[in-house]
C-alpha cells in the first residue's frame, strides 16, 4: 500500500468538512495525518538486549483565531467529523450548522502496519551496523568494558492540506545512534559518548568502524582528564557538533512562537548581532542531515533561510501562526513531534557558513583557552539569552597547543554577547545529529559547521 | 474485556503463543495560558495497544496506534522474536495475582474531564501578569492487561504535568523564572502545586532582577527544592537494576553500604500521596510497591522490572515502565528524597545565618549519567536569616550527584517535585564539595 496516497486522501476529506463547516473568525483551519514505523532499542554486551517495533497512525485537525488555536487529534479516522464540530465549539464558532455535506470522511482504517517497508527490513539494516560499531569500540582499547548503543530507526510519512488548495505528502526517515563506551583502569571509570545520526537509511554503515573507535577514545582519554578550570577563557569549539552553541545561543530565541512571548534577540530584525563574518543557515534541504525534509509539517516547502547574514539579523523561523500573528514571511519551520502535537516553531539544520582560517591555526593563535572536539547538549532562556553546552570531550589550550584532556565541564554564556564575540572561523566544516525537546516535543535536528572560536565564555569546571 | 486486549490475546492463543498485551486509552489535554488569556489548547484521545510475545525461543514488544490486524500483528511479532537472544517466559505479573484485579477506576474510556476551556480560562487567570505563561498537559490513561490463560486487570493513571514562566524587567535588567511541577489531577494542581511554583517564579523574578551583586559568595550553598529535585534525577542511572548488570552502575555491588549522608533517605513510590504520580500497576503489569533505595544513607536496593528481578537476588519488581510506549525497563515513579522529619531545622526550607541558595538550574538533562559528574548554569540568591540580600544571576555548578549525596549537610521539609520523564522530589538541601563558578 502507498502510504503516502492514502493519507494524502485521508487530509483531503478532513480538509473538506472544515471547509464545510467553517467560520469567518478561522485564520487558519488544516488537517494533518501521520503514519509511521519506528524500530527502538538498546544494543550491550554486544546483542540485541531490548527492542521494540511502534507502529502509529493519527490524525489532527486545527484552527487558528486571533485569540488562540485549537487542535484535536486521534488515533481513529472515524472521528474526524466529530473533532471538526468540537472545534467549532472550541474556537467559540459554536456547534454551527452544516454549510453542506462534506462527504464521507474517514478514509477506512488502514492497518499500522500497512507500508511500504516492513519492519523486517529496518531490522535486517541497522544490525550489522549495530555490531561493527560495538567490535570496533571494543577493539580499540583494553580499558572498555562496556559499549551500549541505544538505537531509533524510523519511516515516517505524512500529509498535510489546508481547507483550500492540495494535499502535500512527505516521508522521512532516521536513523540515530546514541553510543556510551564506559571505560575502566584501576578505581577510574569514564563514560564516552558520540550520536551520530542521518536520515538515510543505512548511512551509517560505511562509517561503522570510525564511529566505534570515536566513542571508544572518547571514554579512554577522558580516563586521564584532569579536573576543568572554572571561570571565564576563550573556548575553540570543534566542527560539526559543536555548532549546537549557536543552535542554542541564536536560532533558539529567533524561534518566531518565542519571539511572541519576548525573546533577546526578537526584536532586533535588521540589527547587527553578530561578528560580522558570521552568516548562519537554517536548511532542510541538507542531503542527509536527521533534519532534512522536503516540506514541514504544515505543507510549507523546504527551503534555506538566511538567519543571520555577516553578522546582521535578517529573518526569524516560524509556524504558520506565529507569521500570521507577527505579520512576518513564513518559513519552513513548522515541526511537530507526533500528530497529538501542536506545530511549533523548531531549526532544522542549524549551519554556520565556513571561513578562511585552518582548525590548527585558530588553536595556534589561542594562547590559553579549552578546546572543545566533542560537544554534547545545551539549554538556553531564550528570554534572556542565558544559554549553556556541555563539552564531553576537551582539552586544555596552553600557549597555542592542545595539551591535557578535561573531565567534561558546561559552558555558560549570554546570547546576547557571544555572537559578537565569535573571533575566527575555520575552513573544516562538518555535520553532526542531535534532537532537540521543546516543550515535551522531540524532534531530530542537524548542526553542521567549521571549527570557530568565541573570545570568552564561562567554563563550569571544578578546577578554581 | 477490552475488544482489542481480547482480539491479540483470542490471535495469540490461535497461535499457541504466551503473550501480555496492554491497551493504553488516553485522553491528553494540553494548555497554555499567556498575560491572562489561553492562548493553544489540543485534545487527543489515542488507543495504543503494547504487547510482548514470547515464540521461537526468543521476544518481542511491539506497539501499535490506531487499527492493526490482531492476527497479523502476532504473526509479526512471532518473526521478529527468532531474531533476538533466547529468552524465557517470565511468570505473570504480579497485578494479575490474587483477589484483587481491579486496581483504581480503570473500566471504560476515559472521561472527557473538565472541558479544556473551563481549565484553560482558570489557566489564565493565574498567570494574568505581562510576562506570565502556564502551560500544563493533563493526561488521564485507562489500562487494560492481559495475559494468554491468566485474565485481565483494568487501572487508571494520572499525571498532569505543568510549568510556569515569568519574565520581568527589573532594575538591575531582565530576568525570568521557569519552574515545573505535577499533581494527579487538574483540580489537584490548580489547588496548590501551581499557584506556588507561580508564587516562587514571580519570587525569584523579583529577587533576581532587582537585588544588587554580591562581591564575594557565601561558602555555604544551599540547593531549592526544585534545583535538588533536578540534581536528583541525575543519581537515578545508579539504581537501576539493568545499570547494576550492564555494569554502568555507580552504585553495583553496594547494597548495605553508605553511599550517602546518614540525613539522605530516598525512596521511590508509585501511590505516594501528594506526588504527581498515581499508579497502582506498572507498564507491564506488576502493582507497583513502595521502595526504600537509600535509608539513612545505607543503599537498600534497586528499581527493577520482571526480567532484571529474575537476575538480581533480593529485588523485586514493580518498577517496569515505558516512557516512550517501548519495551518497559527498570525506571523511576515518584522518586523522592525524603523530607527531614522530625524537623530538626526551622519548618520549611534549610535556613542559614548567611547562604548562596541557587534557584535556578539550566542544562541539568545533559549530565553524565552513568558517572553523576554534572555541570550546569543557573543562578541564585544570597540570603541572609532567610531573606534576599544580593542576586548571583549567571553562575555555573559543577560536582558529582553521587559525590553529592554523602556531602548533604542538611534537610529542609519543603519539599516539592519536578515532572520530566518521571517525578522527582526533595526539599531544600544544605550541601558541600560544589564547584561555584561566575
Amino acid at each position: 500500500m502507498d502510504r503516502a496516497v492514502d493519507l494524502r486522501q485521508v487530509v483531503a476529506d478532513a480538509s473538506r468538512v472544515l471547509k464545510a463547516r467553517s467560520s469567518a473568525g478561522w485564520d487558519l483551519a488544516d488537517a494533518f495525518a501521520e503514519a509511521g514505523i519506528q524500530l527502538r532499542g538498546r544494543f550491550a554486551d554486544s546483542s540485541v538486549a531490548r527492542w521494540t517495533v511502534r507502529a502509529d497512525r493519527g490524525y489532527n485537525v486545527r484552527v487558528a483565531t486571533g485569540a488562540g488555536s485549537w487542535q484535536l487529534a486521534s488515533s481513529d479516522p472515524a472521528a474526524l467529523e466529530h473533532m471538526v464540530g468540537r472545534l467549532r465549539q472550541a474556537s467559540g464558532a459554536g456547534s454551527g450548522e452544516h454549510a453542506g455535506t462534506a462527504g464521507a470522511t474517514g478514509t477506512a482504517a488502514a492497518d499500522a502496519f500497512d507500508g511500504d517497508l516492513p519492519a523486517e527490513a529496518l531490522i535486517a539494516d541497522l544490525l550489522p551496523t549495530l555490531s561493527r560499531v560495538d567490535r570496533a569500540a571494543r577493539e580499540h582499547d583494553a580499558r572498555i568494558r562496556q559499549v551500549t548503543i541505544d538505537f531509533v530507526v524510523s519511516r515516517r510519512s505524512m500529509a498535510w492540506a489546508a481547507m483550500t488548495g492540495a494535499p502535500v505528502a512527505d516521508r522521512r526517515d532516521l536513523v540515530y545512534l546514541t553510543i556510551r563506551a564506559v571505560a575502566e583502569e584501576g578505581d577510574q571509570v569514564a563514560a564516552g559518548y558520540y550520536t551520530p545520526g542521518s536520515s538515510r537509511l543505512g548511512a551509517l554503515d560505511d562509517e561503522a568502524d570510525r564511529i566505534g573507535a570515536d566513542a571508544a577514545r572518547r571514554a579512554v582519554t577522558t580516563l586521564s582528564a584532569r579536573p576543568a578550570p572554572v571561570g571565564h577563557l576563550p573556548v575553540v569549539i570543534g566542527p560539526g557538533r559543536g555548532t549546537v552553541l549557536l543552535h542554542e545561543a541564536c536560532c533558539h530565541p529567533l524561534e518566531a512562537d518565542e519571539v511572541l512571548r519576548g525573546t533577546v534577540h526578537g526584536s532586533r530584525l535588521g540589527d547587527l548581532i553578530a561578528a560580522p563574518d558570521v552568516t548562519i543557515v537554517d536548511d532542510p534541504t541538507l542531503g542527509d542531515a536527521v533534519g532534512s525534509y522536503a516540506v514541514d509539517d504544515e505543507g510549507t516547502p523546504a527551503h534555506p533561510s538566511v538567519v543571520v547574514e555577516r553578522g546582521r539579523l535578517r529573518t526569524l523561523l516560524t509556524d504558520r501562526v506565529s507569521a500570521l500573528r507577527l505579520g512576518v514571511d513564513r518559513t519552513p519551520n513548522g515541526r511537530r513531534g507526533t500528530f497529538v502535537d501542536h506545530p511549533q516553531s523548531r531549526m532544522s539544520n542549524t549551519c554556520l557558513r565556513p571561513g578562511q582560517r585552518s582548525a590548527g591555526d585558530i588553536v595556534a593563535s589561542t594562547p590559553r583557552g579549552i578546546f572543545a572536539e566533542h560537544v554534547g547538549g545545551g539549554e538556553v532562556v531564550e528570554a534572556t539569552g542565558d544559554f549553556v553546552f556541555r563539552v564531553t570531550g576537551g582539552y586544555l589550550i596552553e600557549d597555542g597547543r592542545i595539551g591535557d584532556p578535561i573531565a567534561e565541564t558546561t559552558i555558560a554564556g549570554q546570547g546576547d554577547r557571544v555572537l559578537a564575540d565569535i573571533d575566527a572561523i575555520g575552513d573544516d566544516l562538518a555535520v553532526g545529529a542531535a534532537t532537540c525537546g521543546k516543550f515535551g516535543q522531540w524532534v531530530p535536528v542537524g548542526v553542521a559547521g567549521p571549527t570557530f572560536r568565541v573570545r570568552s565564555l564561562l567554563v563550569g569546571g571544578t578546577d578554581a | 474485556m477490552n475488544e482489542v486486549l481480547q482480539g491479540l490475546l483470542g490471535a495469540a492463543e490461535a497461535r499457541g503463543v504466551v503473550a501480555e498485551v496492554s491497551v493504553l486509552r488516553r485522553r491528553q489535554q494540553e494548555m497554555r495560558a499567556r498575560a491572562g488569556s489561553l492562548d493553544t489548547a489540543v485534545e487527543a484521545t489515542t488507543t495504543s495497544a503494547w504487547l510482548r510475545v514470547w515464540a521461537n525461543g526468543g521476544e518481542s514488544t511491539l506497539t501499535v496506534t490506531g487499527s492493526a490486524d490482531p492476527h497479523q500483528t502476532i504473526d509479526l511479532a512471532c518473526t521478529l522474536a527468532r531474531q533476538l537472544p533466547p529468552r524465557s517466559v517470565l511468570p505473570p505479573p504480579t497485578g494479575l495475582g490474587g483477589e484483587r484485579r481491579d486496581h483504581g477506576d480503570g473500566t471504560g474510556d476515559p472521561e472527557d474531564g473538565e472541558p479544556v476551556e473551563r481549565v484553560g480560562r482558570r489557566l489564565a487567570d493565574l498567570a494574568r501578569g505581562d510576562g506570565e505563561e502556564v502551560w500544563v498537559l493533563d493526561r488521564d490513561d485507562r489500562v487494560s492487561f492481559g495475559r494468554t490463560g491468566e485474565g485481565a486487570l483494568e487501572h487508571r493513571r494520572r499525571l498532569v504535568a505543568a510549568n510556569v514562566r515569568v519574565v520581568a524587567q527589573g532594575a538591575r535588567g531582565r530576568a525570568h523564572a521557569s519552574h515545573g511541577t505535577g499533581a494527579p489531577s487538574a483540580a489537584a494542581l490548580l489547588e496548590g502545586p501551581l499557584p506556588q511554583a507561580l508564587a516562587t517564579a514571580r519570587e525569584e523574578v523579583a529577587a533576581l532582577s532587582s537585588a544588587p551583586p554580591v562581591d564575594r559568595l557565601p561558602g555555604t550553598v544551599v540547593l531549592s527544592p526544585v534545583v535538588a529535585a533536578s540534581l536528583l534525577s541525575l543519581a537515578v542511572h545508579g539504581f537501576l537494576a539493568d545499570a547494576v548488570l550492564e555494569r554502568h552502575s555507580m552504585l553495583a555491588d553496594q547494597l548495605g553500604e553508605v553511599v550517602a549522608s546518614d540525613l539522605v533517605t530516598i525512596v521511590d513510590d508509585a501511590t505516594m500521596p501528594g506526588a504527581p504520580l498515581d499508579a497502582p500497576v506498572d507498564d507491564e503489569g506488576s502493582r507497583t510497591v513502595a521502595t526504600t533505595l537509600v535509608e539513612r544513607g545505607r543503599l537498600r536496593g534497586y528499581l527493577s522490572d520482571r526480567r532484571t528481578a529474575e537476575r538480581l537476588p533480593g529485588v523485586a519488581p514493580g518498577a517496569g515502565w515505558s516512557p516512550q510506549g517501548d519495551t518497559p525497563g527498570p525506571a523511576p515513579s515518584n522518586f523522592c528524597l525524603l523530607p527531614d522529619a522530625p524537623a530538626v531545622h526551622a519548618a520549611g526550607p534549610v535556613v542559614r545565618d548567611l547562604a548562596l541558595e541557587v534557584v535556578q538550574s539550566h542544562g541539568m538533562h545533559i549530565a553524565n549519567p552513568v558517572t553523576g559528574a554534572f555541570s550546569f548554569g543557573g543562578a541564585g540568591v544570597v540570603r541572609q536569616g532567610g531573606e534576599v540580600i544580593g542576586a548571583v544571576p549567571h553562575l555555573t555548578v559543577a560536582g558529582n550527584a553521587y559525590t553529592l549525596l554523602r556531602d548533604v549537610r542538611g534537610v529542609g521539609d519543603d519539599l516539592r517535585f519536578v515532572v520530566s520523564s518521571a517525578a522527582f522530589g526533595s526539599p531544600s538541601l544544605e550541601v558541600g564539595g560544589l564547584s561555584i563558578g561566575r
